[in-house]
């Protein structure tokens, strides 16, 4: 049964922020389970991309090939989800999958996340904004109980 | 009985954040390449520990439980567990804090990748806390990566560790593979000066007392002598004369046995000098007159025929 549903426009004014969004589980389950995806996972304008990896090459102090510079090639939006139970962090999904499921239960949690009993109470997904280089990323989230 | 400096890589993912290996993999690979034991510090999540901690003890490696705390201002390895600290609280206010959270229970924690490209290549990868004085840090990646040795951002950390030791700090020198994946290239080590049986919370200790180098697999023995006693490397050592002896010998087993390894000298890093000195048959040592500040020794030659700095160990601190 699909108890929260969450569709969040991020912009690149929102990296390096934390978007917390509630929501309730009315009576203890069985599992959880996550649908998480944001899109687009690169950014897409490589002209705009390379001016962006030369600034950065710049700031840091690097001097760095033109070779070198295509290397960074696509530049990624980075968006990580954690889950928190009335408890407190239950788990985070760090990696670059932009299009994932997890599951939480009390025997069995997907890597990232620890196990943990689905009770009553407020519980929370956070969506971290490591980078958002695109004008617009749509992140989508799905959590079910059963 | 006598310290012993072991090879551990400090710094690796798994399947549970960005990596490729599972923590079995992981485990399995750290064996084969001679460390003697691995720290598994996943992106902002500590649930593979158990995993690694069961794989290791099958290869009789001496696991560290530990996180990085991947956040958009700086990366941090805090080793010995997760503590509890949840790393979305982890920012410039309360960094030093939660370090020192970390000290007080009994763990390690440092600065992972200081001079990593960051934002928008690696979001918060470089060292951006704007931290001024790390006594509440334990130790600092002065070199990171697979070939360590070719990495200019690695000339940086090391500048600035040098830096940060003038100014007081006092923080083990360790390198951090950053290992993801099956990579190619050369890698490096830590070695931890340990007394005894190899253990994980022995290793933590080291990285604690500074009893530690980065080193692409040269064995570095490194000792001041007053005629009374022998001091080691992250060691105070009061102001007066001593004999420096260092002894450099090329791995015969393990990490880049099977390279070939040249040493052509040492350098002495003191608060106010650079001596270059030049080395032959791996040992030297030196009778030196050591004010207040610290010395620290590096060793360079080549590998595989390529020039290269080959050590770094953490310095003595001269009171």
């Amino acid at each position: 049964m699909t108890i929260f549903r969450l569709k969040h426009e991020f912009t690149p004014r929102d990296t390096s922020g934390h978007f917390r969004f509630p929501f309730n589980i009315d009576k203890e389950c069985r599992r959880l389970t996550i649908k998480y995806k944001y899109s687009p996972k690169t950014l897409e304008d490589s002209e705009y991309s390379l001016r962006l990896i030369d600034e950065c090459f710049r700031r840091y102090g690097i001097e760095a090939s033109e070779e070198r510079k295509a290397a960074e090639l696509p530049l990624n939006n980075l968006i990580t989800i954690s889950l928190d139970s009335p408890e407190g962090l239950v788990g985070t999904a760090h990696r670059h999958l932009n299009d994932a499921r997890y599951e939480i239960s009390e025997s069995y949690s997907s890597a990232g996340f620890f196990p943990a009993k689905i009770t009553a109470g407020e519980w929370a997904v956070t969506l971290s904004a490591h980078a958002v280089l695109s004008q617009k990323v749509i992140a989508e989230v799905e959590v079910s109980v059963d | 009985m006598s310290i012993e400096f072991y090879p551990f890589e400090l710094h690796t993912h798994t399947l549970h954040s960005d990596g490729r290996f599972t923590p079995e993999e992981l485990a399995l690979r750290a064996a084969a390449e001679g460390l003697k034991g691995f720290a598994l510090t996943d992106h902002n999540t500590s649930t593979g520990n158990s995993y690694a901690e069961r794989a290791s003890a099958q290869h009789n490696l001496a696991f560290i439980s530990g996180i990085e705390w991947t956040t958009f201002f700086g990366h941090i390895t805090a080793l010995g567990g997760d503590f509890g600290i949840d790393w979305r609280a982890v920012n410039p206010k309360t960094v030093c804090r939660q370090a020192a959270c970390v000290k007080e229970a009994g763990g390690c924690v440092g600065i992972a990748h200081p001079f990593r490209i960051g934002f928008p290549i690696c979001t918060g990868g470089s060292d951006d806390w704007g931290i001024q004085d790390y006594k509440d840090f334990t130790h600092y990646e002065i070199w990171s990566g697979p070939n360590p040795h070719k990495e200019p951002t690695n000339v940086f950390a090391e500048e600035r560790y040098r830096e940060l030791t003038a100014l007081g700090n006092r923080l083990a020198c360790v390198y951090g593979r950053d290992w993801h994946s099956a990579e190619s290239g050369v890698c490096a080590a830590t070695f931890l000066g340990i007394e005894g049986e190899v253990t994980a919370a022995k290793a933590l200790e080291a990285i604690k007392k500074g009893r530690s180098y980065v080193s692409l697999g040269i064995k570095a023995d490194i000792s001041l002598c007053d005629g009374k006693r022998v001091y080691y490397i992250g060691e105070s050592v009061p102001e007066g004369e001593y004999e420096l002896s260092v002894t450099l010998t090329p791995p015969s087993e393990g990490l880049n046995a099977l390279r070939v390894f040249g040493i052509e000298g040492i350098t002495l890093y003191t608060q106010d000098s650079v001596t270059r000195i030049g080395i032959e048959g791996g040992r030297h040592s030196k009778k030196l007159r050591l004010g207040k500040g610290f010395l620290q020794v590096t060793v360079e030659g080549s590998i595989d025929s390529e020039g290269a700095r080959l050590a770094v160990a953490t310095p003595f601190y001269i009171n």
